[in-house]
């Protein structure tokens, strides 16, 4: 017999309570069997009996997916495992050439698939041959010769293996079943559920439980009402077409089949209509319209954009935890929307899962391998940070002791700028030096190498790494995958440790790792195909874009359209015939609501055919889906009157303020008070960067050390040479890469030239030269005192008593209006320091005759000397400037040694610092107004 | 000309354009309907019968494909519900036939055809549809067939730097890098790099040609006339042998290398003479110096080329170019064409082509060759087949991606002569009449297209392309705003200003920012009319362009926001710049280094906590020693206990949940908007996206995220033209490209770009000029030539600009610091407009004559407008066991699997799920069966056939296997509160007991009772009880049987 049921039912429950009515002794239904397309299904099934009993304790029929059906039998060879076959024929596809091992992983995927739809569509290999015209065989050939990895390569392989494909495999189990059966009848009833054909081998599986006794077959929604006319005229597209076809393979009419406690609703009536096949749409303007009531528990909700989406999807899912009992599901096939709601429902600490499930690179475990391969892949800090700082690593500490312990030496490195290189227990450099080599590896030995560290990594005081990495659902999973390719690694070509971490993550990507319970009773996050053989109260189907619900078939890199089409196989549509059916089922349950946004990644979406084809049914009868925006959310996230934030002007009481600042600190507290606010008074520190690329800012120390070191020289050994030497020494210090000092290098080189010819001249007029030297001076401010302090970079002293104070920039150097004006003080408060001998002995009484930047960026002609002197005005007077510049300081001073007086954040926008590492703190951007660019 | 027959006159061109069986190009002025020309010409394909997945119809954007997509889907369904006689007229206006009752059945079900048609409808793209056929074709192109696509600028930029790296230390690039480090550090070398875009293909391809870059060096010598022996000190002895050079020069020139005037006025005409030696020898050496650059810039740049696409191919990804460049060589290929059109799925027949002003030549080319086929290939005869062009050399704007409006005219011969020469059916329509603007911008335009300066580059100078105003009945306006200026500084230099605040309100972009800002709040606020619609101006009708993103757009947002204008954000967004996100980045900074003092003093100040700068100098003030964070305990426990939620949370969720949890739950969205106003939601909505998108190529860790994040500047593009926000919107005019505006402000005209180009081409031959100084006036007619097409392409960005507007347009504009240069956008505004000048404001006007019909007010769906009480509560607690039932969780843990290292651990675990299977099977053989059934199997590799013989024959065992007996018997029910939804491996019901025995495989099985693992026992017992609940008379016995070694253990 064939039964229907109808989706304004549970599938599943429906079943379940018509077959409770038949158990009869105290086995229970379990003498019968129940054959359903798949694992999930079979779980579905079985919680419908949980809730068909009502906690009763029973019996069931033996619940087998399809797949799970077992045969052994002498003449049926085992199976290969997928892993296997995976990495056999990525092989395989590696051997073509140019193809790096995670891509060739991933095609052998799609070989695959192919090879099963050959197989499971029983086409023979040589057809290939001839599908193509005769002008364009040798473009043809190109594809062919590909195409021979599965035609000639891979049955050769299976056969030395004495192995059969899993697809070849259960088509002969199945076979040998139905063979079985003709041997011997089968006493007990043997019921297929769930099924909607699709392949021939399934509808002649099928085929033969109908021809048992006690066979039954129940197909979900099979339409029993439309018009012959649109029966005739189904299409791949349409939900009933592979229904229509089963049919016709078991050889029985629409109307002989029976349906389960039959019932039809308004909603039906609409869907139906609304998903006729296109060439019979023209009628729809005649039909007679629908009435109101289609629309009877009907929402659409049409959303900006995914988040907004999210947002209303979990709002509707807290509204059905209102109604005691009530139970509510998402249903989409996009996997980022059922995240950000999952994320969304913890606002009201629900825990949802999507049953999609996780795949093992996600996990736990699985990104905790992964952090461990890539740190070792890129050598970087932050990599290996992230590494350390994974709940799983504890390298034999307890968790919080190891993670006080990265803190430390994470700070540690960053406050010194040293690179950082923590002392862990485990050995984690020996596996690191397989990245380092770019030579080809067996992939075992990386494997185990890998899993060795891991192991250690993971250890905990009190728990062996083992342990803890292989336990709960994730870990098990993975041990169980990594020790299958272990085993079959040796079937690999070997790999560069370069590729390693993308291919194990391709490799975990290939497992997902589902919730073993549901979070929650009554809501459930599903996929379609998953949402089929249930019916929650409350349905959202969201996504509904063109691309996403229906998903469109990819590419095809092989076959084109009407290739397949000449091959006997099923056309890419089918598929959406098959989602078109999913969403006419879930279209039916007792309350729905659809959901999709405007815009997806920025660009605008296409509505979901059937919402289209719902519209326009609609529109026909004058009716017009309900819409809602997601305005309702605006309370939520939208403010009407937002208060901007002000300048920060601290008045921080007199004893915290500084009573003694560096030169270049001056400069700061000139062009940004707030930063020496922050830096002296808060003692707020920036951490440098791990990992930042070397710039500007290290040449500079790197030069500033060179000169230094080169003029401490004894004067004959003052060669070019020796500074060129003494260049290379500090690159290497400042942890220049090779990469790096390409670039600087032959600057360094101009410049060390330029600086060595005018040290030359300056020891030509017997001039001796300060470096480095430090000086402080207490200056008087009304009555207060005040000390300030710094280095110079060299001071040089002529026979005559004269000097000049230079200062090496290796950036661009200040103009002389912003010397003059304060706002580059640095050169005119060395001159304060010296004038009041402030540098020692040697430099007393000395008559300062200029100060001038020397630009060391190694450019043109690799230096360039700017004095502040002005050209041209005679009458100008250095020593003027720098009386004129100390009272400049005095009166700075007084005013910060006035309570009243804030250290505002940047004043005066015109003179702001260009490098600020309290810029964000003070949130200048939020309320600077600019200066054009 | 009276406006109806303005229509008609349209109406025919747009028909003429529209015919199915010829081939067309259609050159469209702004607003001319160029949309509905596309949208018509595709319906008339689809009436006329050409199948729909034949036809490609190719969009400048993925936006413009999307709305083009849905533009047919719209009047398809209406053509599908229309009765007979509304449906009749649109078809006959639409094909100008009269009769079309033939038409009606096709035209109702063409709506549910196109949403079926196998494939979709090609409206893409060309960079979609190459990447389509390079999908198809991976095979005959050469690459991986699973390439990827490098969308993400960020993972070039990297593969890029890789490339770098390897050739800079590459010993044989020394000599070039040394040259090229003194103008470029290794970062503005890297930009460069990238920057380096459309000219990449063009030195290939040089590079390709029979020259090399021996050829190269060799043709540029000859250009400037050297020999290779020349250096810059042969170049000076040649006029000087002394070692003083400079001082020679300064004899005869100043500072600046002009001739002194002392030498120009010298009776000596010698000396005159000298110093112009002088002069060409210095020339010379800037050339020199030119040519070594280029060549040690190509030497290492196309190295660097070089290496990158290794790298690219190695990986197996394509950048965004290199779709189009790989399709293009493929089609290339003879026969090529022919095979590719045969094998996508059977071809296309028709090929649209939008904004052709602005397709590329490589995209040309790719265009041209599908088209080849058309009209002389195999599909030649047994078909019509048709190319449609429109486009507008007016609006090519893109110019920097390889764009060019002279290809446009050129593309425009060399089709219409392929396909005359064909036989086949060509026709040239211009479209001139807008329906868009209104006179009185009509009137602007037209001015401008007849301006000596604005007319260049922007129409030939023989054409008339006066543009008409279909709505010239309605009611507009154009008003020009004298430039605002510097307000005359009192330049008094104070030496050593105090840090006293001040304020730069006085800038003249800050005035005009809020001047914009004051003009639009009146509008809204005095329900100003737009009378051609006669209803008040709404946020939404208003759009402001400006030439580049600066600090002036931000000014502008801040004016708008200060005067509670709605503003829709900007077009682009940094995000790494904006303010909340940079709190989130600190936030996650400091969730991942709590002892990060500073980090943690930002995340207190942001609005996610707002501390007061007086609680932060509490918290911070006198610590000494001590973290900020230890502080914060005692200081601040509330904010402490969120932090330390926070971190907890860090260990357990991946980034995006992490920062979901912060913005939704925890209410931090709320705070920022709170401070910054509604549109910093939208960085939020982008900062999460970037959460999810990071997890599609990397693994989850918030560590990783944030370094991603800071790697690159990320710049989010937003489509800003659908009107579902009613707000202001601000964007650029490259931006605005296909959109339009009731209202539109210009206020940023007084910029032009005067930035020399770098690069030139001097005869097909490439030129680095990296710095002026080293610019020989040899080069300056190129670069001269480079600035002139910059100047047409400024032309023409104010041509797209001003015609964004329909009914109003205000114009504006402010000075900068730097002098504004001669025929910038509004000198050549006012100066267009007969009798006016900059200084004063200027305004056109159209009157409304027109009549406008009443709206009907739209019926709306009543939604629910207030947040429900609930929403702000938590979940109400489900009731135990759950309602619905559900199977509970166990209270105990699976024990961990065994290591992979294990040795023979993958033998084990086949073994087990090995017996597993044959324990299903063989009870229900009869001995003898078994017997020879194991034996036929040949199991020698886990030796266990002889094992399980032992287990059925052992007497004890029996009964387990008996007829009273199945296997993987599934059972549910509820026991003391728990459900229970399992399955016995083994179910035997005897009359006075049952027996329950579970299969486990683990590969170490416990020696006794109590070292099994709790969760297995308390499955067993929880079977039992269910069981017990059923035969309640009867004893239930549970067994284990542990695989591995074939031994059963009860449990009691």
């Amino acid at each position: 017999m064939i039964y229907t049921i109808s989706s304004v039912h549970s599938f599943s429950d429906l079943l379940a309570s018509h077959l409770l009515e038949k158990q009869t002794d105290e086995w229970g239904l379990s003498k019968t069997t129940l054959i359903v397309p798949t694992r999930r299904a079979a779980k579905t099934i079985k919680e419908a009996f949980l809730r068909q009993s009502f906690g009763k304790v029973i019996l069931l029929p033996k619940i087998t997916p399809i797949s799970d059906i077992e045969v052994i039998s002498p003449d049926i060879p085992e199976a290969i495992p997928p892993l296997e076959r995976q990495l056999l024929l990525m092989r395989l596809i590696q051997k073509t050439g140019g193809i790096n091992p995670e891509q060739a992983f991933g095609l052998a995927s799609s070989l695959a698939e192919l090879l099963d739809e050959i197989i499971q569509f029983d086409i023979p290999f040589e057809r290939l041959d001839n599908i193509v015209p005769d002008i364009f065989s040798e473009h043809w050939q190109q594809t062919l010769c590909f195409l021979d990895i599965i035609r000639t390569h891979w049955p050769r392989i299976l056969k030395e293996l004495n192995l059969i494909d899993p697809a070849k495999r259960q088509i002969k189990i199945l076979e040998k079943l139905a063979q079985s059966w003709h041997n011997q009848l089968p006493e007990n009833p043997i019921i297929a559920a769930g099924f909607t054909g699709g392949f021939p081998y399934l509808e002649n599986f099928l085929k033969e439980i109908f021809s048992l006794p006690k066979g039954e077959i129940f197909l979900p929604n099979l339409d029993l009402e439309s018009d012959e006319e649109d029966w005739k005229a189904l299409d791949e597209t349409h939900p009933q077409f592979h229904l229509k076809k089963l049919l016709k393979e078991i050889g029985i009419k629409r109307s002989d089949v029976k349906e389960l406690k039959p019932i039809m609703t308004p909603r039906k009536l609409l869907i139906e209509r609304a998903l006729k096949p296109a060439s019979r749409t023209h009628t729809w303007s005649n039909e007679t319209p629908l009435d109101k009531n289609v629309l009877d528990n009907l929402t659409y909700f049409l959303c900006k954009g995914p988040e907004t989406e999210a947002m209303i999807i979990a709002l509707n899912l807290r509204k059905v935890l209102e109604t005691p009992g009530k139970t509510g599901a998402l249903v989409t096939t996009d996997r980022d929307l059922a995240r950000r709601v999952t994320a969304e429902m913890r606002r009201w600490n629900i825990q949802l899962d999507d049953s999609a499930g996780t795949p093992l690179s996600r996990t736990n475990v699985g990104t905790f391998l992964l952090l461990l391969a890539e740190a070792a892949y890129t050598g970087k800090a932050q990599d290996l940070l992230a590494l350390l700082k994974h709940p799983l690593t504890t390298d034999g500490a307890s968790f919080t002791e190891f993670r006080r312990k990265v803190h430390f030496w994470e700070k540690e490195a960053r406050l010194s700028e040293k690179n950082f290189s923590p002392p862990l227990k485990t050995d984690i450099q020996s596996f690191f030096k397989f990245f380092n080599n770019p030579i080809k590896i067996p992939l075992p030995t990386l494997l185990k190498a890998h899993l060795e560290v891991a192991q250690q990594l993971a250890t905990s005081a009190d728990k062996s790494g083992s342990d803890r990495l292989w336990s709960h659902e994730d870990g098990q999973a993975t041990s169980e995958l990594l020790t299958t390719l272990i085993a079959y690694a040796d079937k690999m070509e070997e790999i560069e440790p370069a590729f390693y971490p993308s291919l194990l993550k391709s490799i975990l990507d290939t497992v997902v790792v589902r919730p073993k319970y549901g979070m929650h009773p009554r809501l459930d996050i599903l996929g379609p195909i998953e949402a089929r053989l249930q019916n929650p109260d409350v349905v959202i189907i969201a996504g509904l874009n063109e691309e996403t619900f229906p998903e469109l078939p990819s590419c095809d890199p092989w076959l084109s359209r009407p290739m397949r089409n000449a091959l006997g196989m099923r056309a890419p549509e089918e598929k959406i015939g098959i989602s078109a059916h999913d969403f006419s089922h879930i279209f039916l349950a007792p309350e729905v609501i659809l959901t999709r946004s405007l815009k997806k990644n920025g660009t605008p979406t296409i509505p979901s055919r059937w919402l289209s084809r719902l519209e326009a049914v609609l529109e026909a009868s004058k009716l017009t889906l309900p819409i809602q925006t997601d305005q309702i959310l605006e309370q939520l996230i939208e403010t009407k009157n937002f208060k901007p934030i002000q300048r920060p002007q601290p008045k921080p009481p007199l004893e915290s303020r500084p009573n003694r600042l560096s030169i270049t600190q001056i400069e700061t507290l000139m062009k940004d008070p707030y930063s020496i606010y922050a830096k002296q008074i808060l003692k707020l520190r920036k951490l440098s960067d791990l990992d930042e690329p070397l710039s500007i800012k290290e040449y500079g120390i790197a030069v500033h050390q060179a000169l230094e070191s080169f003029l401490k020289l004894k004067e004959n050994e003052q060669s070019l040479e020796n500074l060129l030497q003494l260049g290379e020494k500090e690159f290497e210090k400042a942890g220049f890469n090779e990469a790096n000092t390409a670039f600087w290098k032959p600057k360094f080189e101009r410049m060390a030239n330029w600086f060595f010819n005018q040290q030359n001249q300056r020891l030509n007029r017997k001039a001796h030269f300060i470096l480095e030297a430090p000086a402080n001076l207490q200056i008087d401010v009304e009555g207060k005192n005040f000390e300030l302090y710094g280095k110079a970079d060299r001071i040089d002293i002529f026979p005559n008593k004269t000097a000049e104070i230079i200062d090496y920039k290796t950036g661009t150097p200040p103009t002389q209006t912003d010397v003059k004006s304060g706002y580059a003080p640095q050169l005119v408060l060395e001159g304060i320091l010296l004038m009041n001998d402030a540098f020692g002995e040697k430099t007393s009484n000395l008559q300062i005759t200029d100060l001038s930047y020397w630009r060391l960026s190694g450019t043109k002609k690799g230096g360039e000397i700017h004095s502040i002197l002005p050209k041209r005005n005679k009458n100008f007077s250095l020593n003027a400037l720098i009386e004129q510049s100390l009272e400049g300081l005095k009166e700075l001073i007084a005013f910060f040694n006035d309570e009243n007086n804030p250290y505002a954040s940047c004043p005066d926008p015109k003179n702001k610092p260009r490098y600020n590492d309290y810029e964000h703190l003070a949130r200048v951007q939020e309320w600077l107004i600019n200066e054009e660019e | 000309m009276t406006s109806l027959s303005l229509k008609e006159e349209a109406t025919k061109a747009q028909q003429i354009a529209c015919q199915p069986e010829i081939s067309a190009w259609v050159s469209a002025s702004a607003g001319s309907g160029k949309t509905k020309v596309l949208t018509d010409r595709v319906l008339n394909l689809l009436l006329s019968g050409a199948e729909a997945e034949k036809i490609l119809c190719i969009t400048f954007t993925k936006t413009a494909a999307a709305e083009m997509a849905n533009r047919l889907n719209k009047i398809l369904r209406e053509w599908a519900m229309l009765p007979t006689s509304e449906l009749t007229q649109q078809l006959q206006k639409l094909t100008g036939q009269g009769d079309i009752s033939h038409l009606l059945d096709k035209a109702r079900s063409l709506f549910a055809y196109i949403l079926e048609v196998k494939g979709g409808m090609k409206i893409m793209t060309i960079h979609s549809f190459c990447q389509s056929v390079l999908k198809r074709f991976p095979l005959e192109t050469g690459i991986s067939p699973s390439f990827e696509v490098l969308d993400d600028n960020k993972d070039a930029k990297i593969l890029l730097s890789t490339a770098i790296r390897i050739i800079v230390t590459d010993a044989q690039y020394a000599e070039s890098l040394r040259i090229v480090s003194d103008y470029k550090t290794e970062q503005s070398f890297t930009e460069l790099m990238q920057s380096l875009g459309k000219e990449r293909n063009k030195l290939k391809r040089v590079l390709d040609s029979a020259m090399g870059l021996k050829g190269i060096e060799e043709k540029l010598y000859q250009l400037f006339s050297f020999s290779p022996l020349d250096t810059e000190e042969s170049l000076i002895q040649k006029i000087y042998t002394g070692d003083d050079w400079e001082g020679y020069q300064s004899q005869f020139l100043t500072q600046k290398k002009e001739i002194l005037s002392k030498v120009k006025k010298s009776s000596d005409p010698h000396q005159l003479q000298t110093a112009q030696e002088i002069l060409e020898t210095l020339d010379k050496i800037k050339a020199l110096k030119t040519v070594q650059a280029t060549m040690a810039f190509l030497k290492l740049s196309l190295a660097v080329l070089e290496k990158y696409e290794d790298l690219k191919r190695q990986k197996g990804l394509l950048d965004f170019d290199d779709l189009i460049l790989y399709a293009r060589h493929l089609l290339e290929e003879s026969n090529m064409a022919a095979w590719v059109l045969y094998k996508l799925d059977g071809g296309i027949d028709h090929i649209l082509v939008d904004e052709a002003q602005d397709t590329s030549p490589d995209a040309w080319s790719v265009i041209q060759y599908l088209c080849e086929e058309f009209f002389s290939g195999q599909g030649r005869s047994e078909k019509n087949r048709t190319l449609f062009v429109v486009g507008d050399r007016k609006q090519s704007i893109y110019r920097f991606q390889g764009a060019d409006p002279d290809a446009f005219e050129k593309m425009h011969a060399l089709f219409k002569e392929r396909v005359l020469t064909s036989k086949h059916e060509w026709k040239d329509v211009p479209l001139n009449i807008s329906f868009r603007s209104t006179q009185p911008i009509l009137d602007l335009v037209n001015y401008l297209l007849k301006h000596q300066h604005a007319k260049a580059g922007v129409v030939l100078d023989h054409e008339d392309t006066t543009h008409l105003a279909s709505r010239e009945d309605e009611g507009g306006l154009v008003e020009v705003w004298p430039v605002e200026e510097y307000e005359k500084e009192n330049k008094i230099e104070k030496v050593w200003p105090l840090p006293r605040i001040h304020s730069n309100e006085a800038l003249p972009s800050v005035r005009l920012a809020r001047k914009i800002a004051i003009r639009i709040k009146k509008m809204l606020a005095e329900k100003e009319l737009l009378v051609s619609q006669n209803r008040p101006i709404r946020p939404g009708d208003i759009m402001i362009l400006v030439q580049r993103r600066n600090q002036f757009l931000s000014d502008l947002v801040r004016a708008l926001k200060e005067n509670n204008v709605p503003v829709a954000g900007l077009d682009r967004l940094i995000l790494t710049q904006d303010m909340a996100v940079m709190d989130l980045i600190s936030l996650g900074e400091f969730l991942l280094l709590p002892e990060d003092d500073l980090t943690l003093a930002e995340v207190l100040k942001s609005p996610l906590f707002n501390l007061s700068e007086e609680e932060l100098f509490n918290l911070a003030y006198h610590r000494g020693v001590q973290t900020l964070w230890s502080q914060l305990h005692r200081k601040q426990p509330t904010i402490y206990a969120q932090l330390k939620e926070l971190l907890a949370l860090t260990d357990t969720m991946p980034p995006f949940e992490l920062y979901t949890y912060i913005l939704s739950v925890l209410k931090g969205r709320e705070a920022f908007l709170k401070q910054m106003g509604n549109e910093a939601g939208e960085a939020l909505d982008e900062f999460l996206n970037l959460a999810l998108q990071f997890e599609k190529t990397n693994t989850p860790s918030l560590q990783g995220f944030l370094k991603w994040l800071k790697s690159d500047e990320i710049e989010i593009k937003r489509d800003l033209e659908q009107d579902t926000i009613d707000a202001v919107r601000i964007m650029t005019v490259h931006g605005s490209k296909g959109l339009q505006a009731n209202i539109v402000f210009l206020p940023d005209t007084c910029r032009k770009p005067n930035k020399a180009p770098s690069f030139v081409w001097m005869n097909q031959l490439p030129l680095w000029l990296p710095r002026k100084e080293i610019q020989s006036s040899l080069c300056i007619p190129w670069i001269n030539a480079v600035k002139k097409q910059d100047e047409e392409e400024y032309n023409r960005l104010l041509y797209v600009a001003v015609t964004r507007a329909k009914d109003r347009l205000y114009i504006a504009g402010y000075e900068t610091g730097r002098p504004s240069l001669s025929n910038n956008w509004h000198e050549m505004i006012s100066s267009a407009i007969p009798g006016y000048d900059a200084k004063t404001k200027i305004i056109l006007t159209s009157e409304q004559t027109k009549q406008i019909p009443e709206k009907k007010e739209i019926e709306t769906f009543k939604e629910e407008k207030v947040l429900p009480n609930w929403f702000f509560k938590e979940a109400p607690e489900e009731p135990m066991p759950p309602k619905p039932l559900s199977p509970s969780k166990m209270k105990n843990e699976e024990p961990p699997q065994a290591s992979p290292l294990t040795p023979q651990q993958e033998q084990a675990m086949r073994r087990g799920t090995y017996i597993h299977r044959l324990l299903q099977v063989l009870p229900d053989m009869s001995p003898k069966e078994r017997t020879t059934f194991l034996k036929d199997l040949q199991l020698k590799e886990f030796e266990a056939p002889l094992n399980l013989l032992d287990l059925f024959n052992n007497q004890n065992l029996k009964k387990l296997f008996s007829s009273n007996s199945l296997s993987e018997v599934p059972i549910v029910g509820t026991v003391n509160g728990l459900v229970i939804s399992g399955q016995i491996d083994r179910l035997v019901i005897l009359p006075d007991e049952v027996l329950i025995v579970d299969f486990k495989t683990n590969t170490n099985p416990p020696k006794q009772l109590s070292d099994v693992p709790p969760l297995y026992i308390e499955q067993m017992n929880a079977y039992k009880c269910l069981l017990k609940n059923l035969f309640q008379s009867k004893k239930i016995r549970s067994f284990l049987l542990w695989t591995t070694t074939m031994e059963l253990m009860e449990l009691k």
